[in-house]
C-alpha cells in the first residue's frame, strides 16, 4: 500500500487526464468517474462534519479550561496570602518543589517583638486585639517586603523573616536592607500611635527587635503532607535570644550583622550581654542609618526617633517650633519638680 | 503484530484472525504511521480465509486519522465483497456522542461486512 492517504484520489485522477488527453472516454470510464466522485463527496462531508465536531469539542473544552485556569487563579491567589511573595513565585514558577529538601545558606534573620502586648490584650476586647494586630502586622509586613524579606512566620504579636533566601542580593545588601528596614519599622510604630488611642491603650506599643547573620538550614520542613518552608540554625537562635534582650524599641544586632553594615549603620558598642543558652555576647544597638538623617530622643522607657528625609522645609520649621517649646515643656517641668524635692 | 501506544497513536494489534485498535489517533503524519498499518493489516488477513474479527475503540481522531480509517473500512469492505466473512465492532464510550456519531457515518458504507455499534461504561475502559 502506498504511505500517501490520498494517493487513491491522485491516482484516480490521473487515469481521467490521460483518458481526457488519448480521447477515449467509454460510459464505463464516466461510471468509475461518477462513482469515485460519490465516493469522494461522501469522504469530504464526513471529514467536514467530524472536522466541525473536533472543532465545537475543542471550543468546549477551552471554555472548561479557562474556567477551571480562574478557578486556579483564584485559589492561588487565596493561597498567595498565606505565603511570602518570593516563596509563592518560586513555587509557581516552578522553579521550586514542595518536597522535603533544605540547603544551606547565610542569612540575616530578623526578630521582632511587640513589648508587653500580652498584657494588653487581656483588658482588650477581641475584635479590638484582632484590629489591632493586623494593623501593626500589615502595617509591618509592607515595610518588610518593599525591602525584600521573606517573611517566615508570625508568632502573635512576634514576626521572623530572614533575608538570604529564596532571593538575595548578596549577603551585605541582604544584611543592610535588614537593619534599613528595621528602623523603619520602629519609626512606622510610631506614626501608628494616634491610631493605639482608638483601641483605649494609655500608653504606647514599642518593639524589640533582634537581628543576627550567619550560616542556616533553610527549606521545607515536615512531613510529605505537612511542609513549613523556614530556616533553623544557630543565627536563627542568636537573633531570637537578642531580640528577648533588647530595650524597649531598639534594634538589637550582633557582631557578625554590624561588620557587615557598618558603612551606612550607625551603632553602638553595648557591654556584652548574656544570652539564654548562648552565653556572654557582645552585640550592637542601632542608633541610626547613615543615609537617612533623623532624630532620636528616650522619654523614659520610650525611644523615639523621626526620619528627617521627607520633611518639607515648611514642616521642619513646624518641627521646630514644636521640639522648641517641647524642651521649654521639659525644662519648666523639671525646675519644677527639682523645686518641689528641695522644699521637701 | 503489535504496534504500541503513543501519545498520539492507538495500540494496534494484529493476527491472521483479529484486529484490534484502541486510544486515540492524531499522529503527527498520518501517512508515516498509517502506511505500515494498512500493510500489516494486508499482509495478517492474507494468512488466513477465517472470519476476521476488527475491534476498535477509539477515544478521538483527527481529520486526517478520519481519512486513514475510511481506507481501512473500504479494504475491509472489499475484502468482505471479495468473499471473507468481517465482524467489525465499534466501541465507543456512553457519553461520547462524537465517536457514536463516527462510528455511525462509517456503518453507512459498510454492506458486505457485519458492523456492531458497541457502547461501553467509562468504568471499563479506565
Amino acid at each position: 500500500m502506498d504511505t500517501d492517504i490520498f494517493s487513491q484520489e491522485a491516482k484516480v485522477l490521473a487515469d481521467f487526464k490521460k483518458i481526457k488527453e488519448d480521447g477515449t472516454f467509454t460510459q464505463s470510464d464516466f461510471d468509475t468517474l461518477v462513482d469515485q466522485y460519490g465516493k469522494l463527496l461522501r469522504t469530504t462531508k464526513r471529514i467536514i462534519k467530524l472536522s466541525d465536531k473536533n472543532e465545537q469539542r475543542l471550543n468546549q473544552l477551552k471554555t472548561e479550561a479557562q474556567e477551571t485556569n480562574e478557578q486556579l487563579e483564584g485559589m492561588s491567589a487565596q493561597l498567595s496570602k498565606f505565603l511570602s511573595p518570593q516563596l509563592y513565585n518560586s513555587i509557581f514558577s516552578g522553579s521550586r518543589h514542595g518536597t522535603r529538601v533544605s540547603r544551606r545558606k547565610k542569612l540575616t534573620v530578623f526578630f521582632s517583638d511587640l513589648c508587653g502586648f500580652t498584657n494588653y490584650v487581656e483588658s482588650m476586647e477581641s475584635e479590638d486585639v484582632t484590629a489591632l494586630l493586623n494593623l501593626y502586622l500589615e502595617t509591618m509586613t509592607n515595610i518588610a517586603l518593599d525591602h525584600g524579606a521573606t517573611i517566615d512566620k508570625y508568632i502573635g504579636d512576634g514576626i521572623m523573616l530572614f533575608f538570604g533566601d529564596p532571593e538575595t542580593r548578596g549577603v551585605k545588601e541582604d544584611a543592610i536592607q535588614c537593619v534599613n528596614m528595621a528602623i523603619e519599622m520602629l519609626q512606622a510604630l510610631n506614626n501608628l500611635s494616634d491610631e493605639w488611642a482608638k483601641y483605649g491603650l494609655r500608653d504606647h506599643l514599642q518593639m524589640r527587635i533582634g537581628i543576627d547573620t550567619g550560616f542556616a538550614t533553610v527549606g521545607n520542613f515536615g512531613c510529605e503532607s505537612r511542609l513549613d518552608y523556614t530556616a533553623i540554625g544557630a543565627a536563627v537562635n542568636r537573633a531570637s535570644r537578642l531580640e528577648t534582650a533588647a530595650d524597649n524599641g531598639s534594634i538589637y544586632i550582633s557582631e557578625d550583622t554590624y561588620n557587615l553594615v557598618k558603612d551606612s549603620i550607625e551603632a553602638e558598642a553595648l557591654p556584652p550581654i548574656h544570652l539564654k543558652g548562648i552565653g556572654e555576647f557582645q552585640a550592637r544597638k542601632v542608633v541610626e542609618s547613615k543615609s537617612t538623617k533623623s532624630v532620636s530622643m528616650a522619654l523614659g522607657e520610650r525611644n523615639v526617633s523621626f526620619v528627617l528625609d521627607n520633611l518639607t522645609p515648611e514642616e521642619l520649621e513646624a518641627a521646630q517650633h514644636s521640639l522648641t517649646r517641647a524642651l521649654s515643656d521639659i525644662n519648666t517641668f523639671r525646675d519644677q519638680a527639682l523645686n518641689t524635692e528641695t522644699e521637701q | 503484530m503489535i504496534f504500541e501506544q503513543t501519545q498520539r497513536t492507538p495500540y494496534v494489534e494484529l493476527t491472521e484472525r483479529s484486529c484490534a485498535i484502541r486510544g486515540e489517533c492524531y499522529p503527527e503524519n498520518i501517512a508515516e504511521w498509517s502506511g505500515p498499518v494498512l500493510d500489516a493489516l494486508e499482509e495478517s488477513m492474507s494468512l488466513s480465509s477465517d472470519t476476521y474479527k476488527v475491534v476498535i475503540e477509539l477515544y478521538y481522531f483527527n481529520s486526517s486519522s478520519a481519512k486513514f480509517l475510511f481506507d481501512f473500512f473500504e479494504y475491509l469492505e472489499e475484502t468482505a465483497e471479495a468473499g471473507r466473512e468481517i465482524v467489525i465492532q465499534w466501541c465507543y464510550r456512553t457519553e461520547d456522542d462524537t465517536m457514536q456519531e463516527a462510528g455511525e457515518d462509517f456503518q453507512e458504507d459498510l454492506e458486505s461486512c457485519s458492523y456492531e455499534l458497541v457502547p461501553i461504561d467509562v468504568e471499563e475502559t479506565a
